[in-house]
């Protein structure tokens, strides 16, 4: 990012700056008293002119500038001492073969300067480049209406300081802004779910006819699409440290019991294969049961009548795999990409059918947020295969979480029961 | 039967009345906290069905008010907005025997009460063979058995399973089922009961197929239902 600031101006800059320096170096080591030129050895050399050792020292000493661009500052570093060793056996090479002498004091010294020239150069860069994005960002709040009026620059403030509050300010934010995202997210999806919710039970009083069918239609989709909203930004919110131990398996089985009555409709039957033990992960079991739900609803409603859906839990060392393979139409290949996306309704062809295209986008998220992942795969070009995959709870031993200092202790209900 | 329903919003408030009257209660309905708590100590109530935000105060604050004014609460079921996992583990914090999401359906708001109400009005049965469903059970053999065959539980197992049976219907939390069926504080090795009810569920076939339905409600309890389907 910082090289890429370097324009081919600030580069042809600090050659020029480095060319001078070479000349200053050249004239003063070889003008005034010579300490370094003497040859070693008794062998008659020649010295070169004065104007090729300036020419010389010049191109050599630019050489590293081609380099350093691609270099991280410790290899460039370590590159410069190679190269002088490398440049100092080339002249000492030069003198015992051609019996040609060109000083190296000032070849030397020039190519040490390189280093701190061409960095000075590169952070001045930088620093503007940064002021100028902090800059912008913080424009792009103000007219946000988000500017912050509390903290004002105090006068001679040291510059880098005044940058790292100004990029503290910018993240301070960000996360208000991502907070408010979420929450009026929330507020207004609860909002309209509940009178949709109620409105869609005071649709049974009504006479059924063609257009209470539709309102009810209506109202169906628009309060899956508020659930659906709400839904995700839990997801998105959920808080990782708040997560506890819990058994996958016992998971899928009230998955697949809850889908049972849809099963039953559509004559589907569920061939369950899962591990005789419990399997363990640490996760939200209200976001993971309906990841695995929705998992199953879209199994649900692609497959045909009388068809099987096959659910698999098996783990490695390390990851627990379940796989949810049906006998539908399987997914398009140019749709698998987007199938995880938010409103991932790509088309009429295969779109994820609880119809607020948000319920795929929940699984996405809900197992990213417990560090596994979730793909999709035709097999056989029958039927599509979902797998969910999720890192194993490490510790073995049965101790409850509320002795986890990861996880704060969990309060026991009540138990007037 | 009479059922206390404290609910604000009066198109729900109709329409659950409606529901409950239809099922044979007698209800009596209350917009705001305050004219149910004045109410409270003069009248009886077999239930209370709460809304979770009332006007005037939170249908939690309710309930400690009415547990000033008597020591004995009818059961309480609440109706919560959210179905998620902080506010029911709250609602049943507080005390409340159960809840209901919003938008309720019919069918489950009268499961839920009428498991409720069974449990308040049945007396411990002193019989040896307990049968519910396809599921038999000796409890002086400590044996459970479906069609003649026996399935092999061990000791907690059994208590666990009849414990389930004589609830059905009914949210146990887990430390409850710690304290009842083991005898131990409910804060070590919740492990342990998920083990176990998940033993139950294989052994017993507690599955859909079989007529049943085994929850759990984000871990923090159970629920044993039977449902429709032979």
């Amino acid at each position: 990012m910082m090289i890429n600031v370097m324009q081919s101006k600030d580069r042809i800059v600090a050659l020029f700056g480095l060319g001078l320096v070479a000349c200053l170096f050249v004239l003063s080591f070889e003008l005034g008293p010579n300490l370094f030129s003497a040859i070693p050895g008794d062998q008659p050399v020649e010295q070169t002119a004065l104007w090729v050792t300036c020419l010389l020292t010049i191109l050599i000493a630019m050489l590293p500038l081609l380099w350093f661009p691609k270099l991280s500052p410790i290899y460039i570093a370590l590159s410069i001492c190679a190269y002088i060793a490398f440049v100092i056996s080339l002249i000492f090479a030069a003198a015992y073969l051609l019996k040609i002498w060109m000083p190296p004091t000032a070849l030397i010294l020039t190519i040490l300067m390189a280093y701190p020239l061409w960095n000075c150069r590169k952070l001045g860069i930088a620093q503007v480049a940064l002021d100028n994005a902090l800059q912008d960002l913080q424009d792009e709040l103000a007219k946000l209406g988000m500017e912050e009026v509390t903290e004002t620059p105090c006068a001679g403030e040291d510059p880098q300081q005044a940058r790292i509050r100004k990029l503290a300010l910018t993240a301070k934010h960000l996360r208000n802004m991502h907070k408010s995202r979420s929450d009026t997210l929330v507020f207004i999806s609860h909002d309209i779910r509940a009178p949709l919710g109620t409105a869609m039970l005071l649709l049974e009083k009504f006479e059924r006819n063609k257009y209470a069918e539709r309102m009810e239609h209506l109202l169906r989709r628009a309060h899956t699409m508020a659930e659906g909203f709400l839904q995700a930004s839990r997801a998105e919110m959920s808080d990782v440290n708040k997560f506890q131990v819990l058994d996958m398996v016992s998971l899928a089985h009230q998955a697949v019991d809850d889908v049972y009555e849809l099963l039953e409709a559509k004559n589907i039957s569920v061939e369950m294969d899962f591990p005789e033990d419990n399997v363990w992960v640490r996760g939200d079991f209200g976001l993971l049961f309906r990841a695995v739900s929705n998992v199953l609803l879209n199994a649900v409603n692609y497959s045909p009548e009388s068809s099987v859906i096959k659910v698999t839990i098996d783990k490695d060392e390390v990851m627990l795999h379940l796989k949810v393979t049906d006998q539908g139409p399987g997914v398009p290949e140019s749709k698998i990409q987007k199938l995880f996306k938010r409103f991932s309704r790509v088309d009429d062809e295969y779109q994820d059918q609880d119809g607020s295209g948000l319920g795929l986008y929940f699984v996405g998220v809900t197992v990213s947020k417990h560090r596994g992942t979730v793909s999709v795969g035709n097999v056989d070009k029958q039927g599509a295969e979902f797998v969910i995959t999720l890192p194993l709870e490490r510790r073995k031993n049965n101790i409850s979480v509320a002795y986890d200092r990861r996880v704060k202790p969990q309060p026991a209900f009540d138990d007037t029961i | 039967m009479k059922i206390a329903l404290l609910e604000d919003d009066p198109v729900f408030a109709d329409l659950v009345t409606l529901w409950l009257e239809e099922a044979g209660f007698r209800v009596d309905h209350f917009r705001c906290g305050l004219d149910f708590v004045r109410k409270y100590p003069h009248e009886h109530y077999d239930l209370c069905i709460f809304d979770w935000g009332l006007p005037d105060m939170q249908g939690p604050d309710v309930m400690v008010s009415l547990k000033l004014r008597a020591n004995k609460l009818p059961p309480l079921i609440f109706f919560t907005g959210h179905s998620e996992e902080q506010e029911i583990v709250s609602v049943l914090e507080a005390g409340a025997d159960d809840y209901v999401v919003k938008p309720a359906s019919r069918a489950i708001l009268l499961a839920r009460v009428n498991a409720l109400l069974r449990r308040a009005n049945t007396q411990p049965s002193s019989d040896l063979c307990l049968e519910f469903g396809p599921l038999k059970f000796d409890t002086k053999l400590r044996m459970a058995s479906m069609d003649g065959e026996d399935f092999k539980l061990t000791d907690k197992e059994f208590d666990l399973a009849l414990y389930f049976m004589k609830n059905e219907g009914i949210l146990l939390s887990r430390s409850h089922l710690m304290q009842v069926v083991w005898g131990a504080s409910p804060d070590i090795e919740t492990r342990k009961v998920d083990v176990h009810v998940s033993h139950l569920r294989t052994k017993l076939k507690l599955t859909p197929e079989y007529g049943w339905k085994l929850t759990s409600i984000y871990q923090q309890g159970y629920r044993l239902e039977r449902n429709n389907y032979p």
